[in-house]
């Protein structure tokens, strides 16, 4: 590595440099929310920069660089994860999770959240398992469609919709200020 | 239509619906109100949510560390700074309460500063280990086969499981268990009142013997098949011992026989019975009493020596005095204060003695020496500046040479060994407490798994590793502080790094403590590094 670092350095330093600076705080939020971590956060951040970096050659420019470089963050930060655990499979829907929602269901976030501040949000995002934080982050921090989430989290794309809606039923719990008039599931 | 479930307004919502069904969906919200105004703030939800999350983005308070292609977060040289004096803190803390504490008088014996016992340990575990490598590798081959079958099987589970640490750490010890109790040499456990072993009974298997604290002796009056080790207060041998004897105790008494050799670490070791091979001492006083016999070699590191009984081969001393008025059969080397040869010995060989003065070797009339009787005193040499001479500079450059290119292979091969996450202080405070536990550690580690009957191949594996990453361990620090200073990654900033190590190490008074520190540091880093590669997989970006 010592030579090769050399070697490939000059041409795309400078360009990466101002990469890093710009997106680096994105970055390390979305690996924050990923993680629930922040320590373990700033680890990965410079974890997937130095992964961007050294497979520059790999980059489509047809594509934004900093979508790339999320994505390279959030299959770092789901790589982790997946290894925190002994079960693989996390973001598999099981068998309760494949219910026919009501069509009434709970009240929307909406009116919880305009009297919440973000923090609160953001800690009770915290709280939930990685299960459904993680789809939700992607969804709604980096703004995927369902179609990429699946792909990252390699699971149907029909999952990925079951968890990010129970993702957001667990949300308005968490938050514990129903004001919907149905019970929720 | 009839009003669609939320699911599906989710769905809608998030554009993930089919074309068809959106447009379905999109038709019925004008005419329905309730699901209109549902949808309305499952949008406005999505969009707090978008807002919520993202509202950390703004928060531009926090730095952007500086980025660094080859090395992990920004390096910080207050932080390395900071952890050397944090180890440095912590060494003399700890040796202060390792050497500090007044022990009571019963624990005397345990003070490392009595420098015969801590000789007489390492004495006794390299002779027991060469004494037993015989036996050890006509078993060789079962050794490694069990050894590989036994690492396959762990880094498989390991793998396969995908585990945590502690997990990995339960399997790695039932695993070296496994490797290290050979099939066939049962070990008997003893404890307590059990330890004793009264004159009638027989064990055919190995002896591993624990005094009982409230007991004021241990006495093993039958007979043992295998070998015996024994800890405790005092120790009376009056039985039988087919094999080998390990004794860790204040007072050790030989009055039976021993099959094999004695290996003891004691305050006092008195044998008045027979020992078919060696005695092998540290030990306070050693008493070899006039009815004692040993059939092979007596060696000893002891404050007082007294050999009035039989040595059938050479008698090996380092003592503050040595009494010889028995038989030697060869050779007597002696190095210390005082010896002296009573009117009443017989020796076989030569007698040799490195004592300061000529009249600390005495020779009583009456004494037989069978050869020659040698005295060698110390010899005076000027002390030479070694920072004046062309070899020191010339060796220098080669160490450094050396050390250059095993690091550019080193990185090269394994370039996560370049302390990367090491920003702050108690970064390094961390790396010097795994150091200092590494260091510690495994030569102990080593020496216990070569004290087993098959442990001995792993237990020279451990120790050549160990020696391994002692060296390689300032290499990694200097890669850092070549880094460090000069602000960049590659071969310059690992050439600066080792001569800057290498003339701190070899500054007058406190090289050698750096040295040391250095070492700790780096084996903690190499010792996280390997725990980190050994407990998680690799990771895939793509």
């Amino acid at each position: 590595m010592v030579g090769a670092v050399e070697t490939r350095k000059q041409p795309i330093d400078l360009d990466f440099e101002v990469v890093y600076n710009m997106h680096y705080r994105r970055v390390l939020n979305l690996c924050r929310y990923l993680l629930n971590s922040p320590d373990k956060a700033e680890d990965a951040a410079h974890e997937a920069f130095l992964r961007a970096h050294a497979r520059l050659d790999s980059y489509n420019p047809a594509y934004p660089l900093s979508t790339w470089i999320f994505k390279i963050a959030s299959n770092y930060c789901i790589d982790l994860l997946r290894r925190k655990t002994a079960e693989k499979r996390i973001f598999d829907v099981d068998a309760g999770d494949h219910y026919d929602p009501p069509s009434g269901g709970s009240s929307p976030l909406s009116e919880v959240l305009a009297a919440e501040r973000g923090r609160d949000v953001r800690n009770a995002l915290g709280s939930l398992t990685e299960k459904y934080r993680v789809p939700l982050v992607l969804a709604y921090y980096n703004e995927l469609s369902y179609e990429e989430i699946s792909a990252i989290l390699g699971v149907e794309r029909s999952q990925v919709a079951v968890l990010i809606f129970r993702g957001k039923e667990y949300l308005r719990e968490r938050l514990g200020k129903r004001l919907g008039k149905e019970k929720p599931r | 239509m009839i009003c669609p479930n939320e699911f599906t307004c989710a769905l809608f919502v998030d554009g993930e619906l089919q074309e068809e069904d959106a447009l379905e969906l999109a038709l019925h919200l004008d005419s329905c109100k309730a699901c209109d105004s549902r949808v309305a703030a499952l949008r406005a939800e999505n969009r707090t949510l978008v807002q919520c999350l993202q509202d950390i983005d703004s928060d531009m308070s926090s730095t952007v560390p500086e980025f660094s292609t080859s090395s992990g977060r920004s390096v910080s040289a207050v932080g390395f700074a900071l952890g050397v004096i944090g180890v440095a803190i912590a060494f003399k803390l700890s040796t202060a309460l390792l050497f500090g504490l007044d022990l009571p008088v019963e624990f005397g014996w345990l003070n490392p500063r009595e420098w015969a016992l801590s000789l007489g340990v390492a004495v006794n575990a390299v002779f027991y280990a060469f004494q037993n490598a015989d036996a050890v590798f006509t078993d060789t081959t079962q050794g490694l086969i069990l050894v590989s079958f036994s690492v396959a099987v762990l880094f498989g589970m390991v793998r396969i499981f995908k585990r945590g640490a502690a997990v990995t750490s339960i399997l790695g010890v039932l695993v070296a268990i496994g490797c290290v109790s050979s099939p066939g040499y049962a070990v008997d456990l003893r404890k307590g009142p059990r330890a004793s072993i009264p004159p009638t009974d027989t064990v055919d298997d190995t002896v591993l013997a624990a005094a009982d604290p409230k007991a004021q002796s241990m006495e093993i009056a039958g007979t043992i098949k295998g070998d015996l080790i024994a800890v405790g207060d005092v120790i009376v041998i009056s039985g039988t011992v087919e094999g080998n004897v390990i004794v860790l105790a204040r007072r050790v008494e030989i009055t039976g026989t021993v099959g094999g050799s004695v290996f003891g670490a004691a305050h006092t070791i008195i044998v008045s019975g027979q020992v078919a091979r060696n005695l092998i001492t540290g030990t306070d006083t050693v008493d070899l009493s006039r009815n004692g016999a040993i059939g092979g070699n007596v060696i000893t590191a002891s404050r007082e020596a007294v050999i009035d009984g039989k040595t059938a081969r050479d008698l090996i001393s380092a003592a503050a005095t040595l009494d010889l008025r028995g038989d030697v059969g060869r050779n007597v080397s002696f190095a210390g204060g005082q010896v002296t040869l009573t009117g009443s010995s017989r020796v076989g060989g030569d007698v040799g003695a490195r004592v300061g003065k000529e009249e600390n070797l005495r020779v009583a009339e009456g004494a037989v020496i069978g050869g020659q009787k040698n005295v060698h005193l110390p010899v005076a040499t000027p002390r030479s500046n070694r920072y004046l001479t062309v070899s020191f500079y010339a060796w220098q450059v080669v160490r450094v040479l050396g050390q250059f290119v095993t690091g550019l292979v080193l990185f090269k091969l394994i370039p996560s060994l370049m302390p990367s996450s090491m920003s702050s202080g108690s970064d390094w405070l961390m790396a010097g407490a795994v150091g200092f536990m590494t260091f510690v550690a495994v030569p102990i580690a080593a020496i216990i798994i070569a004290l087993t009957f098959i442990g001995l191949p792993i237990a020279l594996i451990t120790f050549v590793l160990y020696l391994i990453g002692c060296y390689l361990a300032k290499i990694v620090i200097a890669e850092f502080v070549g880094r460090s200073v000069m602000k960049n990654s590659g071969v310059v900033p690992l050439l600066a790094g080792l001569v800057l190590v290498i003339v701190a190490v070899n500054l007058p008074w406190i090289g050698t403590l750096i040295n040391f520190l250095l070492i700790l540091l780096g084996l903690g880093v190499i010792a996280t590094t390997v725990y980190r590669r050994v407990s998680h997989r690799p990771a895939e970006a793509f």
